[in-house]
């Protein structure tokens, strides 16, 4: 089955719309929070319902900790884990292409 | 190889949706298969009665009448964010498949890249 590493690198407040979608991936895709994305990771309710969608869909979700630590945001979500570069480039291993939101 | 060009900001306020509509001509002279799916904003790129004139502007957006001369016949627009434009597919100058969310899981799926303008 081919899966896609789907990145998303705007702030929640400008691009809800696509986190409404889970950026429209599937089942065995993985979603990278990158940049001002990772913003949303600072409020317990911001992702509440994205973290819970992408759970349901079999979906799973990481964000970049070197740009959380650069922003000093920490991470209200048990089911975010934190991917280091290293994890970046494994996961874009991993899946057979990426979308670059 | 299959590559599904994205659009997804409005003309005119920025180069996105012509930088897309000159990377996917490029792609179809190149003999790929190549496919659009306007979302978001991006579906003010295909709206009708679209006029430049009296602006320093060129209407770049008429050469999207031309993509079946390019063999571009693959159109897609995501259907949630025309509705929420107060748009519909009689709007628009072209014809286009609508597409739901999933849909376009499934449409993503079934391409080998995916560029995003």
């Amino acid at each position: 089955m081919t899966t896609t590493l789907f990145t998303l690198s705007k702030s929640w407040l400008e691009s809800s719309w696509l986190f409404e979608q889970l950026g429209f991936a599937a089942a065995g895709d993985s979603i990278l929070l990158l940049q001002d994305a990772v913003l949303a990771l600072q409020s317990p309710i911001s992702l509440a319902s994205f973290v819970a969608k992408c759970d349901a869909n079999s979906i799973s979700v990481y964000a970049l900790a070197e740009d959380c630590q650069l922003r000093g945001v920490e991470n209200q979500y048990d089911s975010i884990k934190l991917a280091s570069y290293n994890d970046f480039v494994n996961l874009v291993g991993q899946h057979s292409k990426q979308v670059a939101w | 190889m299959k590559i599904l060009y994205v659009f997804s900001a409005g003309p005119y306020s920025n180069a996105r949706g012509q930088e897309g509509l000159d990377a996917m001509l490029m792609g179809a002279n190149f003999d790929l298969e190549v496919a659009a799916l306007f979302l978001h904003d991006g579906v003010f790129q295909l709206k009708s009665g679209q006029d430049a004139n009296g602006s320093e502007l060129k209407e770049f957006t008429k050469t999207y009448m031309a993509l079946s001369d390019f063999g571009i016949n693959d159109i897609y627009v995501h259907d949630q964010s025309l509705v929420a434009r107060g748009l519909d597919q009689d709007k628009l100058m072209i014809n286009t498949k609508m597409l739901d969310g999933k849909a376009i899981s499934d449409l993503i799926k079934q391409h080998d890249r995916v560029f995003v303008f």
